[in-house]
């Protein structure tokens, strides 16, 4: 493959990859700001990043940013959060053209990682603080979003789930619970918050597709690297959720017409190419354990499906099916588990999901988003494998290993969320 | 075979791609893509949900068949007499799927290594259904747990909340997946009709994208295509009122913050005319509502809305066209007002024409972007095909449109033939 990849750690808290592929005619630059979970700071570093993505110094107003990013080709900045392990990633993401592409021959890249870079260290600031009026509308559109989560059922049931199956862990902390600590918020705390990601985040930064400017590197280096910071040490990400003595049962309602059933598996002997083969063909595929039985067998139910939880030797198997069938559901991915810990599966079937998988990792080398990932991904585990490398690896596994691996989970959490009596309705 | 064929090229970005009269009666669409790894392929029939009521030369009059007979159908195609589809692509590694719109069925693959057994796998079991009554019985169950699955987003019960707001009888107004009652009527023999009616070679086509070659793809396609004749299918839609069904709708789901869309109801069109109709109101929605508008700014810092707030254009050549206005609000009512001032005050001395400047160059960026990714090359020339244009059209008319042209488009946005819907708890 074409793909230059480099990586670069500095003293000073920051790694930087480059991920270069000429075939890409966009470049897209990650800042990911790793910083420990902290309940009650989470949500403050969320929201700093959500307000400085809207304004800097020289664009105070959203409008005025948002013009100057589609001026460069609709160039966009954007906010995220997610969690790795015990971590919090805060990320502001810049995607842009690159120069070759632009109509008159315009340089935009260079433009473009400036905004990025005054987003984040040059944002506008009224007496010292964020702005009062973002830090408003940032604030209620992020309760917005929490109180939405209840829209969208698989959403709502996996935040549910999860508090129950990473019970006193920091992996059973969601959007949900942002919500009274962003009320008690205000400009002051806020703006600390982002000075202490300023200061203390790990930075994690990626460069990733086509050419961009000669100059962005230089430029990001410039910024990111201050003297003063104190930076995370980032160490781990993993953190195993240990298996609970007992399996937890529990259920909620909710004003639904269909019930939706997810159970958590874990192991105390995790091995993660092992665990990925071992999930596929549980759970993952169109031909796996559970489409082939549960859904076109038995066909209880439109989807059945199984993923791996990153860095917490945990598998969650999701369903959503008619009340009356929760009990049979159980029953039979339980059984489909218990086959492949059996052994009961065709060395045709693992070859199969061998190439499904192996074949699924070269795919990630046509998007530079998901090359981004994939080495983010490498990273974090301290491996640095390439999508080839990988799927060597899941090939070499035998039966044997799948066997191995599967009799290590046990059954952990059962969770359903079932319709309130009467269900939910069109009429008034 | 030999095949004729067309060279489609953008004038814009300079991307191009061929489109071959295959003798079978198949046009197939490829697109090369230098560097690329994956290739992306959809074999798709002009066919979705609002087609309804047809006739073939074998039909004699015009038929009926009941609500989600096209998705049905595009579930159990994947079945085989000895084996399904998904356990061919199972040992090729590569990923199968399908999906089933208002007006295109398609099935699609997804190979990284090597695309020609899958192609062939795909060719094959498209063209070659094996239905029996206790196959589509055991469909029955996965299908109503599917119509449940949606039945439970307040998203999507809003959008086909306005859509029967709006249509008095276009089938637009008509779950996909039907419901769990009519798809109760669906048969074997039904779906053998459905599929002998539209799952013909001149009402197809195959868009390939990726790590192609054209001369390998033409290769299987001679060897799996199997000929046919045009059977002149010809689809029938009720004559469908210019004015909406209702002006106001409230339905109950449980959500967070009210939902509301704003929708307007526009003269159909088709082809061309329906490309060039539909950029100019996106570009008008987006100067007028978008998120760099003058009103998104007073709106969403007056907490009226918040960021979930969108516009588009949602049309196809199949009898309908709508502008629709969509988001959260805790005050649906006063967005509703709000919108109603904007739209009759609009004076062309107020429109932003440098936003409108910027907006066109964002496209072209976006554009950029998107030629950049395998399957939104192989969806994008498959859509534009089967609506009668070509994927490089949009970039074209949008450089030649003027300011004049595209706020003249305001004048879809007419309150007398719209429909406000919300959802709350």
């Amino acid at each position: 493959m074409s793909v230059d990849i480099k990586r670069r750690e500095y003293g000073s808290g920051i790694s930087l990859t480059e991920i270069c592929d000429p075939k890409f005619k966009s470049f897209t630059v990650c800042i990911r700001m790793v910083m420990p979970m902290i309940p009650e700071k989470a949500p403050l570093y969320s929201l700093a990043a959500d307000i400085i993505a809207t304004s800097t110094r020289k664009y105070p107003q959203k409008e005025e940013l948002s013009r100057a990013l589609a001026e460069l080709y609709d160039a966009s900045v954007g906010s995220t959060e997610s969690r790795l392990g015990d971590k919090q990633i805060v990320m502001l993401t810049l995607n842009c053209i690159c120069d070759g592409y632009t109509i008159g021959g315009e340089k935009v890249s260079q433009k473009a990682v400036r905004l990025l870079l005054d987003c984040l260290f040059d944002p506008w600031l009224e007496n010292g603080a964020l702005s009062e009026k973002y830090f408003n509308l940032c604030r209620a559109d992020m309760i917005d979003e929490i109180d939405a989560v209840v829209n969208y059922k698989n959403r709502y049931a996996a935040v549910l789930a999860n508090k129950r199956i990473f019970e006193n862990e920091m992996s059973a902390i969601s959007l949900c619970d942002y919500r009274e600590p962003l009320l008690s918020a205000d400009p002051a705390s806020v703006t600390e918050a982002y000075y202490e990601l300023l200061k203390n985040a790990y930075f994690d930064v990626y460069i990733s597709g086509g050419e961009c400017d000669g100059q962005t590197v230089e430029m990001l280096l410039s910024e990111l690297d201050k003297p003063g910071r104190t930076p995370y040490e980032v160490g781990s990400y993993l953190s195993p959720s240990a298996i609970k003595p007992e399996v937890c049962r529990a259920e909620d309602r909710a004003r639904m017409n269909q019930s939706l059933l997810i159970m958590a598996y874990k192991t105390d002997s995790y091995n993660e190419y092992a665990s990925k083969l071992f999930c596929a063909l549980l759970g993952s595929t169109p031909t796996s354990k559970l489409f082939s039985n549960v859904r076109e067998k038995m066909s209880l139910c439109y989807y059945c499906s199984s993923t791996v939880i990153d860095m917490k030797n945990t598998i969650v198997v999701s369903s959503g099916l008619d009340e009356q069938n929760l009990s049979i559901a159980e029953k039979a991915i339980a059984e489909q588990l218990e086959a492949i810990q059996k052994g009961d599966f065709t060395d045709e079937e693992l070859e199969n999901t061998k190439t499904y998988l192996a074949e699924a990792y070269l795919s990630n080398y046509d998007s530079k988003y998901q090359l981004m990932i994939w080495y983010n991904y490498q990273f974090a585990h301290g491996t640095n494998d390439t999508p080839e490398e990988k799927g060597r690896k899941i090939r070499a596994l035998t039966r044997e290993d799948i066997i191995r691996e599967a009799q290590g989970y046990r059954l952990d959490t059962v969770f359903c969320l079932k319709p309130e009596d009467g269900g939910d309705s069109d009429e008034m | 075979m030999k095949c004729e064929f067309e060279t489609v090229r953008s004038g814009i970005t300079g991307d191009e791609y061929r489109i071959y009269h295959h003798p079978s009666g198949l046009d197939v669409l490829i697109m090369p893509m230098e560097g690329f790894t994956t290739t992306e392929a959809l074999f798709a029939v002009k066919y979705g949900s609002v087609n309804n009521c047809f006739k073939t030369l074998d039909t004699g009059d015009f038929i009926s068949v009941p609500d989600g007979i096209a998705h049905y159908l595009e579930h159990k195609l994947f079945e085989g007499e000895e084996c399904g589809a998904f356990e061919q692509f199972a040992g090729t590694g590569a990923s199968a799927n399908a999906f089933t719109s208002f007006d295109v069925t398609a099935y699609t693959f997804s190979a990284s290594s090597d695309y020609r057994e899958p192609l062939a796998i795909l060719l094959d079991f498209v063209q070659n259904p094996y239905f029996t009554e206790e196959n589509v019985e055991k469909e029955r169950g996965i299908i109503a747990q599917e119509i449940k699955m949606t039945n439970d987003s307040p998203t999507r019960a809003l959008f086909f909340e306005m859509l029967t707001s709006m249509y008095h009888r276009n089938p637009v107004r008509i779950d996909i997946a039907g419901t769990v009652e009519s798809i109760g009527e669906i048969t074997s023999e039904l779906l053998y009709k459905c599929y002998n009616t539209f799952y013909n070679l001149h009402n197809m086509v195959l868009s390939i994208a990726g790590n192609v070659d054209e001369e390998t793809v033409l290769r299987i396609c001679d060897e799996h295509l199997k000929p046919v004749e045009n059977r002149m299918l010809e689809c029938r839609f009720p004559e469908e009122p210019a004015g909406v069904v209702k002006h106001r709708s409230e339905i109950t789901r449980q959500v967070g913050v009210p939902l509301f869309s704003f929708g307007f109801k526009c003269p159909p069109l088709t082809g061309r005319e329906l490309l060039r109709t539909s950029i100019a109101a996106d570009l008008m929605l987006k100067v007028l509502f978008g998120s760099m508008s003058d009103w998104y700014k007073n709106a969403f810092e007056s907490g009226l809305i918040n960021s979930s707030f969108g516009c588009e254009v949602f049309s196809s050549d199949q009898g309908y066209l709508m502008l629709i206005l969509t988001g959260e609000a805790k005050d649906p009512e006063a967005v509703y007002d709000s919108i109603c001032q904007k739209i009759r005050s609009l004076d062309f001395a107020q429109f932003d024409t440098e936003l409108l400047s910027s907006l066109i160059k964002a496209a072209y960026g976006s554009e950029i972007m998107r030629s950049n990714v395998v399957s939104e090359c192989a969806e994008s020339m498959c859509f534009s095909y089967l609506q009668g244009v070509s994927c490089f059209d949009t970039l074209d008319i949008m450089s030649g449109l003027t300011a004049e042209e595209v706020f003249a488009a305001s004048s879809m946005l007419d309150i007398e033939r719209s429909s406000f819907c919300v959802v709350r708890s």
